[in-house]
């Protein structure tokens, strides 16, 4: 992964300096709050409803066992011992004291970490796939360049202050993994051509949140160099014209849409004639440089053992089951990539212990080079295990619980913290993913059901993703009370696209209720073989309209989506 | 003006008479404007600049930051060289639009004169305002002068001021 040079180093360390001056000069009365409130925003520190939060960037989720061992210092000294995972690779503290953010700053910077332009209307941390330059179906290696990304919107003096947040997603294989459709900017890499020349697919204009939109493609066969000075035209034109009177409409997503693509591409290109071949084109030198950060690591000549394998397990059909939902292929000979599921029964999603932090590092030096990754599921990945060795992986994952075998399955959530944590939150979204997770802890019933998603936020500002959960779930506000509206449909990846709502909102004590029956109505309806969204694809969404019927109480009908 | 610091030969000074002062935006009031420097908006500009040339004494730009980028196309064709200096306004520090404005003049239109951050001008927006190629800042109120200026004077050395790839 990539080190710091001097220079990376240096800066971080002023900007933590910086942070420690500004928050000085905010308590002696020099900052008012109003102007407190952006400049702490763009270093990650949120006001919530208990405690200050502040979010640590984990630049395209690649994280070191040494990175991970701090966090959990940290979490333990400044904090109560946890953390969240978001689905932004970003790891949130939820009790931090201000007065301590400086210093948990400086200590951050001792391992290559720092939490700016994780919040505020800028350049957000940029996200990848996690089993970037190790997967089979990937042309490219997307890291150097999601590397080069962040340099780039690092502190970037024109775009400090944009009209709202701005997030890119970039990914170099067939199938998409990182949302791309759904990003502010969704770029994907691939050889294009004659030459083979790697070459940027754009998309733009996409996001959830409370009006989600798909993105849509702006440009294709962008050659790789020019992509800064290409992104520097597109977010130029929304700096200087997108909205800023309504943050509920200052997306770039709905500037594109009232624009019209064919508009907002001609403003692009306009911009970019003057732009292109300009200082932000890449060079081949430059590129080398930080790809060589990111070189395979030192992989033994290996083959699958495949009698091995057989014999663990015929042995241990607990094994099987890991490894059909844990591990995931590699493009090197013998050597896995795996899920840690951070999804336990019990578990907020994507919460993780101080123990967790330290044991997964010590997991990914025995196993796996020393590096982890930030899924944006909420799991962690360990992408360089030898397969002869899963098994002992296993036996000593399990130990400390991350061998929960079901990524990729009911459990398998996707959660905003909610109202216990969040301001914005309408809901208690961790306790309906509880209920979820007592009603279906059976792993029996959970491969039976095979993959699905299920995706909860706890308002529409859905940062739980609940638009392209399979099941989606919201949590809305109804005088008072909290209801829940379910969504069916949505789906991730290449096709992704945003479910459909099936009816009347649900009180939360009925949400389980209400899931165990659509997954009865699949379970009655399916052909073999058939997932969910297949059966949902084929039958459509009338049969499970029929589950929110036996609602105590029916609420008015569907709230629209602002 | 508030507390004016002004860049000039690699180092930062605070300028303590400071005479520039903003026109009002109405033509009328051009002829009664008093001798002096002033900064005219650029509807002003756009309609009288050739009884601005024919007052025969200095003149800049001041530009909001809703001032379409088009109109500032315009300007090049218009000597931009003349202005003695061009005032960007923050009507809010996180209003970012005149950062862009700042590039398209350093960057496209070649103006090279004194280009000058006013407004609610903060301590933390100096970086990105000097990297911009901002020259001169007229502080927020509340902004300690000195203390901007040395802030300033630090910048030179902070790893902020350059990174790779912008």
């Amino acid at each position: 992964m990539y080190r710091y040079t001097p220079d990376d180093l240096a800066l971080i360390r002023e900007r933590a300096a910086q942070f420690r001056a500004q928050v000085e000069r905010w308590r002696s009365g020099v900052l008012s709050d109003d102007e407190f409130r952006p400049l702490r925003l763009q270093n990650g520190l949120y006001v919530q409803r208990h405690a200050p939060m502040l979010r640590v960037a984990v630049p395209y989720g690649m994280i070191s066992a040494d990175q991970l061992r701090k966090l959990a210092d940290i979490s333990r000294r400044y904090d109560k011992g946890y953390g969240h995972f978001t689905t932004r690779h970003n790891l949130q503290l939820n009790w931090v004291r201000i007065e301590d953010v400086p210093d948990i700053l400086d200590e951050l910077a001792a391992v290559e970490m720092h939490s700016i332009q994780t919040s505020g209307n800028c350049i957000r941390n940029v996200t990848t796939d996690p089993f970037a330059g190790i997967a089979p179906d990937e042309a490219i290696d997307p890291r150097p360049l999601a590397e080069i990304l962040r340099q780039w919107s690092t502190l970037h003096p024109e775009f400090a202050f944009l009209p709202r947040k701005f997030k890119i997603a970039i990914s170099g294989s067939t199938e998409d993994r990182t949302l791309g459709w759904y990003h502010d900017v969704g770029l994907r890499l691939d050889r294009q051509g004659n030459g083979q020349e790697a070459a940027f697919t754009v998309i733009v204009g996409g996001g959830l949140g409370r009006t989600p939109l798909r993105g849509q493609i702006i440009r294709q066969h962008l050659p790789w160099r020019h992509i800064l000075g290409y992104l520097e035209a597109i977010v130029r034109v929304f700096n200087l014209h997108g909205r800023r009177d309504n943050p509920y409409k200052a997306r770039l997503k709905i500037f594109v849409q009232r624009m019209g693509l064919a508009e907002f591409s001609r403003q692009v290109e306009a911009e970019w004639a003057h732009l292109k071949d300009g200082p932000a084109t890449l060079t081949e030198a430059g590129y080398q440089r930080i790809a060589a950060h990111f070189q395979p690591p030192a992989y033994k000549p290996l083959t699958t053992p495949t009698a091995q394998l057989a014999a663990q397990k015929a042995a241990h059909p607990d094994f099987v089951r890991w490894l059909a939902r844990a591990t995931h292929p590699h493009k090197t000979p013998g050597y896995a990539a795996v899920t840690l599921s951070l999804k336990a029964p019990g578990q907020a999603p994507g919460d993780i212990t101080a123990e967790q932090m330290e044991n997964v590092a010590a997991l990914a030096d025995e196993f796996s080079f020393g590096e982890a990754r930030i899924a944006h599921e909420q799991n962690l990945v360990l992408a360089d295990v030898e397969q002869g060795r899963l098994f002992e992986f296993w036996r000593t994952a399990q130990k400390v619980a991350l061998a929960t075998p079901n990524a990729g399955l009911l459990t398998d959530m996707i959660c905003c913290p909610g109202g216990d944590f969040c301001d914005l939150a309408n809901a208690q979204s961790v306790a309906i993913a509880r209920d979820i997770q007592t009603r279906f802890a059976d792993l029996e019933t959970l491969f039976d059901l095979g993959e699905i998603s299920l995706n909860i936020s706890g308002c529409i500002n859905a940062c739980g993703h609940h638009h392209v959960g399979n099941i989606g779930i919201l949590g809305v506000d109804r005088q008072g009370e909290e209801y829940y509206q379910i969504t069916l449909g949505g789906r991730q990846g290449s096709a992704a696209r945003t479910g459909k709502v099936i009816g009347p909102a649900v009180p939360a004590a009925r949400v389980a209720a209400v899931v165990a029956d659509i997954l009865t109505v699949y379970r009655r309806e399916r052909r073999p073989q058939e997932t969910f969204l297949q059966t949902f694809g084929r039958i459509g969404s009338a049969p499970f309209k029929l589950c929110l019927r036996v609602a105590e109480v029916a609420p008015e009908s569907t709230e629209a989506i602002a | 003006m508030n507390a004016v610091i002004r860049e000039s030969a690699a180092d930062f000074q605070l300028i303590p008479d400071d005479l520039w002062r903003i026109a009002p935006e109405e033509n009328d009031a051009l002829p009664s404007l008093p001798n002096g420097a002033w900064l005219y908006p650029l509807v002003a500009w756009q309609k009288e600049a050739a009884a601005i040339r024919a007052r025969g004494q200095k003149f800049g730009l001041w530009l909001k930051p809703d001032t379409p980028p088009i109109a500032l196309e315009a300007l090049k064709a218009n000597f931009v060289a003349d202005f003695a200096l061009i005032a960007l306004d923050f009507p809010v520090f996180t209003d970012g639009r005149a950062y862009s404005l700042a590039r398209l003049l350093r960057e496209r239109l070649g103006y090279t004169g004194e280009l000058r951050a006013v407004g609610h001008v903060l301590l933390d927006t100096l970086l990105f305002t000097r990297r911009l190629g901002f020259d001169a800042w007229a502080m927020s109120e509340r902004q300690n002068a000195e203390t901007a200026l040395a802030h300033l004077r630090s910048l030179s050395q902070s790893h902020m001021m350059r990174h790779p790839y912008q």
